[in-house]
């Protein structure tokens, strides 16, 4: 196949090709595909995206910020004990007969959760005195 | 209503974007979701770049969405071969100015470009990518290339065999 064969088959393909557009209704709806191509809102949907990340990471960072904080400002006897501490003694507890541990039905009532663990929590750093000056006579 | 200079570079190209999709795909529908796809992703992402990348940029976007509905179609056809999508039949073209010529000439165009159609459909796609893109969009051998994310002798060897190919289903009766 020489050449200039090749040269006229792919002018006559083309023009052939030229000479045949899309039908009247494919016309119409690739006027409407690069009209709403076009338009403003698809601009603004391709950048969406990334304000929603961005947003979305704000969020997440506050939250990894503020949630280990809340933890840290209840602290347990037991949680103590389990760091490797003594745990106090049980009759501190025992000795008092007014308190007594919620009943299971009233597991949601917050404000009462809360009493307790002050209280015990009151326990337990008077204890952690008493233990200081114990091991500040032994000192 | 948007860029008037990226609307008039998506007017020029649009015809032949959807010609080369349907021939591609064989899917009228298909066909125009791709091209609308393409346009909306050359706006979205590229339309602040010089007018001039434009074309390449679009083609390579419009080849990559055919490569994406190939690839969808044949996953379906395995996963789901009793769910095969039929071609629509849907010629997908019209004789241009119909009222200006004579009966005869609109019959022998249309036979002229039912077998060109034909005849690239059974080409491999690769072969009518570089074909459709080299001879018929005008872009040369290495935006060719570019668009078809292979190197430039890939590009000739496609070219080579498609015109081959063409040359033999094309009897010297036509157009």
């Amino acid at each position: 196949m020489t050449g200039t064969e090749n040269d006229s088959l792919i002018r006559d393909i083309r023009q052939v090709l030229d000479a045949n557009p899309p039908d009247a209704d494919t016309r119409l709806a690739l006027q409407h595909a690069r009209a709403k191509a076009l338009a403003p809102e698809s601009k603004r949907a391709w950048r969406l995206p990334w304000l929603e990340v961005a947003v979305s990471a704000s969020l997440v960072a506050v939250l990894a910020i503020a949630l280990p904080r809340q933890p840290a400002a209840v602290k347990t006897p037991q949680a103590v004990a389990a760091a490797g501490k003594p745990a106090p003694p049980a009759t501190a507890t025992s000795a008092k007969p007014t308190v007594k541990a919620p009943p299971a039905s009233a597991a949601a009532d917050a404000d009462l959760l809360e009493n307790l663990e002050l209280y015990e929590d009151a326990e337990f750093y008077q204890w952690l005195s008493e233990q200081d000056g114990e091991g500040v006579q032994d000192a | 209503m948007g860029d008037p200079q990226m609307a008039r570079f998506l007017a020029s190209v649009e015809h032949r974007a959807f010609r080369m999709a349907m021939v591609a795909v064989r899917h009228r529908d298909d066909a125009l979701d791709i091209v609308q796809d393409a346009m909306l992703q050359l706006v979205q992402r590229y339309s602040s770049r010089d007018a001039a990348e434009w074309p390449p940029l679009f083609h390579r976007i419009l080849q990559n969405r055919i490569m994406d509905c190939h690839r969808g179609k044949r996953w379906s056809r395995l996963l789901m071969p009793w769910r095969e999508q039929p071609e629509d039949g849907h010629p997908g073209f019209d004789i241009a100015d119909p009222q200006q010529l004579p009966q005869a000439e609109r019959l022998q165009q249309t036979r002229a470009m039912q077998r060109l159609q034909s005849a690239l459909q059974q080409l491999p796609l690769r072969q009518q990518q570089a074909y459709l893109l080299r001879h018929w969009e005008g872009l040369d051998v290495k935006q060719t290339a570019d668009a078809m994310r292979c190197s430039e002798g890939s590009v000739k060897t496609h070219l080579s065999r498609a015109l081959a190919a063409l040359k033999t289903q094309l009897a010297e009766d036509w157009p």
